[in-house]
Order: structure tokens, then C-alpha cells, then sequence
């Protein structure tokens, strides 16, 4: 029931910003580009969704008692829950994305500054580091003897060709 | 007909005069663009962190020159003069687009680093055998390249703060080992003073995130900035949140009160410590606070900024070079005296944190100025030590 109703809301919300003339927040294009924060965002309003029993809750909340208690539990743990929250959602840099982002993601002014905010100038550098990683293997470093055998193979190689 | 053959000859001697005019302008080298010789430099140069890291000890003089430093610095040394090339052309454009508000690409960075070890290597070399020009001409250099940083973007602010206050280190390592000279001192004071002209600022930052922000505040490009700039986590959920569920109007409220929060922040930076950084962490304060009930704040929570750490990134380094400054008059005075003053001058530039002059102590090898006001948030007061040779 709840999680139609947050379905619906969510998918009234996307038809609104589609349908309109004026440039909106484009819902699809957003699925479409960033899938494993909308997944993030629905499998959240799921969550909720799946926990919540109703039936065990009519029967509770017919007792004016237990209303009043239950409206008292959920003022306190609105106000614990919204001081914690406030004061935390900011300063949160303990939280990496999960997201994995290209190169050219990681070079924008504004996720720099994010990687500067975590971790000052080296944490910049860091994130410049990663973003212009070369793909695949690098050469390491190669000895003389290496070379010598890779000269020899090289030449006995092309010998057996022109034989 | 004949009007017409006079008129083909006349148009192709046309031609080639501007491509005689237009050729050594083209062919012309350094080119009057310096990034183009950074962005070479960038291809060029290869060193692995032991090595980078070696050579910005060095430079900073934690530790002493050794032949792997020397070799590697030899074998460098076309990139070191592309890029001292570099330094002395006036323009600097790095082609950055900035119609993309705040997901403007940036050069590569940490490319930038290496090369401004690789070059203050290069300046404490000449230093170790007598040649304090040469060394204090690359120092120069390497404020000029801080000066073809001060771009827009608030992290191209930073690395140039950052290069200045490593070249500020390598000059008092060469001070310390070069014996006082008047001559030497004067150079390097009018180079200082020339190179202040061109005012290292925080203003065209400011100005660029204003716009950029501004920008990025659209329906088009609102997700990008989001998905580059918050981090996983119930903060971004409810940003995201809001977005979905936000109108045109939305978005012009949203653009009002970052530019009020613009307002406010630009004001601050206009104020002495400690006052303007205690007024940018209170704003900071408050956007948390209202973020939580006001929608309107939505998009400028999500653009911050740590607008109370560049601000106190810039008055220690503002700190640092007036210590530099200060010490050269010292040096100037133990020179031209062949003792140190027994008390600091008056009229020197001071410590920024606290607005007063340094504290200045004699010791045996030298002397130290000491800051008054408190770095605060390091909880740290500064001392800058400067040794003199004998």
C-alpha cells in the first residue's frame, strides 16, 4: 500500500518534469546517467516501505494510551534523530562515494574541491594521480641480462623467418 | 579581361605579404601562450613518487643534495628550461571552458607539483656552489608560475598558494646558507616587489564560483554537479530529493540566496583575521542550520566550499611571505652592519593573524620571527626560523 503510494509519488514527480514546456529536472535522463544513485534513492523508499506492518499498528493505536506514548516516542526520536542529522550530514567526509568515476568526472573543478575538502592539497594530487593512470600494464624496469635475452630471442626469431 | 588577370596577381601578392607577416609570429619561440609550454612539460616529465618526494624535501631543505638528486635533475634539464620559458611569458591561458560552471575541466595537478620540485631542485643546486643568483632567479621563476595559476577555480587558487609558500621555504634555505650581501639582497627585494605588483588574489576565485554556481544551478546541469560534488550518504539523498520534486521556481530561489551567501562570503574575505575567518565559519554554521528548513538553500549546500580553510590557507601564506620580507631587511641590516638588529624595525610587514608586528628573537645561529595571533584552525602559533652564515 505505502510502497504504491511512493511509487506513484515518485512517478508523478518524473511525469511532472518530463510534461512540462520549460526546462526541468530531467527524472529519465537522471535514471538513465547516474542508475546506482536512483537505485540508491528507490531501494531506500522500498526499505521503508517492506518494514511498516499495518495491521499490527491498528490494533496497537486503538488504545488511546498507547497513542499518546507512541506520539511522545516519535516526537523524542524526531528531535534525536533531526539534532544528529543536522549536524552531521555537512561534515560527513568520512563517506567515499561508492560511485566509480571516469577520469574526466575526477577532473572537474567542483569534484576537486570535494577531494580537497576530505583530504587538503595531497588528496587532490591523489585524485589527479588516478584520473591520469595509465590503462593496462606498464613497462617496469628491465635489467641488462633481460635485454641480452630478449635481443637473443628477437634474433633467433628472425632468423628462423628468413630461413 | 585584363582587369581581371591584375586583380588575380593583386590578390595573390596580397596572400603571400600575410604570410610573410603572419610566419614568424607562428614559427616564433615561446610562444605567447605559457600554457602550451606547461602542457608539454606535463607530457614530458616522468618521476615516481620517491623521487617527487625526494626532490620537495630538498627544496624545502630537509635534506641534503645527493648524486641521485643531481643525476636526476641533469637529466631533466630541457624540461626544467620549458618551463622556466614558460614562466616569463606574461599570458597564460590554460583553455579552460568555462561555460560549464562548476564541472569545468582542470589541468592535470599533480603534474604541476612534480614540476615545481624538479625546478626548486634545480634552484638549491646552483646555491650549494656559490651561485645565489642563478639559484633566486629560479625561485623567481617559480612565483611567476604561482602567478599563471591564479586563475578562476578555487583548487588553481589553492595549488598556487601552495607553490608560493614551498618557494618561500627553498628562498629562506638559500638565505640561511648564503652569506649576507647588499647587492644580492637588493635584487632579490625589487624581484619580490615586482612580482607583489601582479597581486596573487582570491577576488577572480570568488568572482569565477559566484558565476559557475550560478551555472550549475539549471534543470540541464544541476545532476552533474550533484554526482561530482556531494558524497553517498543521507545528505545527497535529500538533495536529490529535492531535485525531483523541484519547479522553475525552485531553481530561482535557490540562485537568490546563493548569491546573497556570495555576497556574504566575498565581505568576509575584505575583513582582517580574525574577524573574517570567525565570519566565514559562522556562515558556514548557518547554511548547515538551514539547509535542514529551508529548500532555498538546497543547491548552495550543495555547491560548498570550505570557504574558512582557503581563508586561512591565504593568511598564513600572506604570514609566510611577510616574514620572508621582513627577514631580508634583517639580513639587508646584518650586511651593511655585520650584526643583527636588537630589535625588529619598525615599519616591516607583520603577522596577519593577529594584525601586529612579528616578535622578533636572537639566536645563536640566527634569528626568529614569531606570529602573535593564533592560526585557528590549526590551534598553531607560527615561528619562522632564519639562520646566518658566519
Amino acid at each position: 500500500m505505502n510502497k504504491q503510494r511512493n511509487e506513484k509519488r515518485l512517478d508523478e514527480l518524473i511525469s511532472r518534469a518530463i510534461n512540462t514546456e520549460k526546462p526541468q529536472f530531467d527524472a529519465e535522463k537522471w535514471k538513465r546517467k547516474y542508475p546506482d544513485e536512483y537505485q540508491t534513492l528507490i531501494s531506500r523508499a522500498s526499505k521503508k516501505a517492506s518494514t511498516h506492518r499495518p495491521n499490527i499498528w491498528r490494533i496497537t493505536l486503538r488504545n488511546p494510551i498507547t497513542k499518546l506514548a507512541a506520539a511522545a516516542v516519535i516526537i523524542l526520536a524526531i528531535r534525536f534523530f533531526s539534532a544528529h542529522q543536522d549536524s552531521s550530514e555537512q561534515t560527513d567526509t568520512s563517506t567515499v562515494s561508492k560511485v566509480t568515476k571516469s577520469p574526466v568526472e575526477m577532473m572537474t573543478a567542483l569534484s576537486l574541491e570535494r577531494a580537497f575538502r576530505h583530504g587538503g592539497i595531497e588528496a587532490v594530487e591523489k585524485q589527479c594521480r588516478e584520473a591520469f593512470k595509465p590503462l593496462g600494464l606498464q613497462p617496469g624496469s628491465i635489467s641488462i641480462e633481460q635485454m641480452l635475452t630478449e635481443f637473443n630471442g628477437n634474433s633467433k626469431s628472425s632468423e628462423r623467418t628468413r630461413l | 579581361m585584363k582587369t581581371i588577370k591584375s586583380r588575380k596577381i593583386t590578390m595573390m601578392i596580397f596572400a603571400v605579404l600575410v604570410l610573410l607577416v603572419s610566419a614568424p609570429s607562428v614559427l616564433a619561440y615561446p610562444p605567447d601562450n605559457a600554457a602550451i609550454l606547461y602542457y608539454k612539460a606535463f607530457m614530458l616529465y616522468q618521476a615516481d613518487d620517491e623521487m617527487n618526494d625526494m626532490l620537495l624535501r630538498f627544496a624545502k631543505g630537509r635534506i641534503e643534495l645527493n648524486e641521485k638528486i643531481k643525476e636526476f635533475v641533469n637529466n631533466n634539464r630541457q624540461i626544467v628550461n620549458t618551463v622556466l620559458d614558460a614562466s616569463e611569458i606574461k599570458h597564460c591561458d590554460w583553455g579552460l571552458d568555462y561555460s560549464q560552471g562548476t564541472e569545468v575541466l582542470l589541468p592535470p595537478l599533480h603534474k604541476l607539483r612534480q614540476l615545481l620540485g624538479l625546478v626548486l631542485a634545480d634552484a638549491r643546486i646552483p646555491a650549494q656552489r656559490g651561485d645565489y643568483k642563478t639559484a633566486l632567479s629560479r625561485c623567481i621563476s617559480v612565483y611567476k608560475m604561482a602567478q599563471h595559476l591564479n586563475e578562476r577555480p578555487v583548487i588553481l587558487y589553492i595549488v598556487g598558494i601552495a607553490f608560493n609558500a614551498v618557494t618561500n621555504d627553498c628562498i629562506i634555505q638559500i638565505l640561511s646558507d648564503m652569506p649576507p650581501d647588499v647587492e644580492m639582497l637588493t635584487w632579490l627585494k625589487c624581484q619580490l616587489a615586482h612580482i607583489n605588483k601582479q597581486s596573487f588574489s582570491i577576488k577572480p576565485t570568488l568572482s569565477w564560483k559566484r558565476q559557475a554556481g550560478i551555472i550549475s544551478m539549471s534543470p540541464e546541469r544541476i545532476s552533474d554537479a550533484v554526482h561530482s560534488g556531494i558524497d553517498d550518504g543521507p545528505f545527497k539523498e535529500k538533495v536529490l530529493k529535492r531535485i525531483l520534486a523541484a519547479d522553475e521556481q525552485f531553481f530561482d530561489r535557490n540562485r537568490e540566496y546563493w548569491n546573497r551567501y556570495m555576497d556574504n562570503v566575498e565581505a568576509a574575505f575584505d575583513l582582517p583575521s580574525p574577524q573574517g575567518y570567525a565570519k566565514l565559519k559562522k556562515l558556514d554554521e548557518e547554511l548547515t542550520e538551514e539547509f535542514s528548513k529551508n529548500p532555498d538553500s538546497t543547491l548552495t549546500a550543495s555547491l560548498f566550499t570550505t570557504w574558512q580553510r582557503i581563508y586561512n590557507l591565504s593568511t598564513r601564506w600572506n604570514t609566510h611571505s611577510n616574514a620572508l620580507k621582513s627577514a631580508i631587511e634583517i639580513y639587508m641590516m646584518k650586511a651593511k652592519t655585520g650584526k643583527l638588529p636588537d630589535a625588529l624595525p619598525a615599519g616591516l610587514p607583520g603577522d596577519l593573524f593577529s594584525g601586529k608586528p612579528f616578535q622578533y628573537t636572537q639566536t645563536a645561529d640566527g634569528f626568529i620571527l614569531r606570529c602573535r595571533g593564533k592560526d585557528l584552525e590549526k590551534d598553531e602559533i607560527y615561528e619562522y626560523e632564519f639562520k646566518v652564515k658566519k
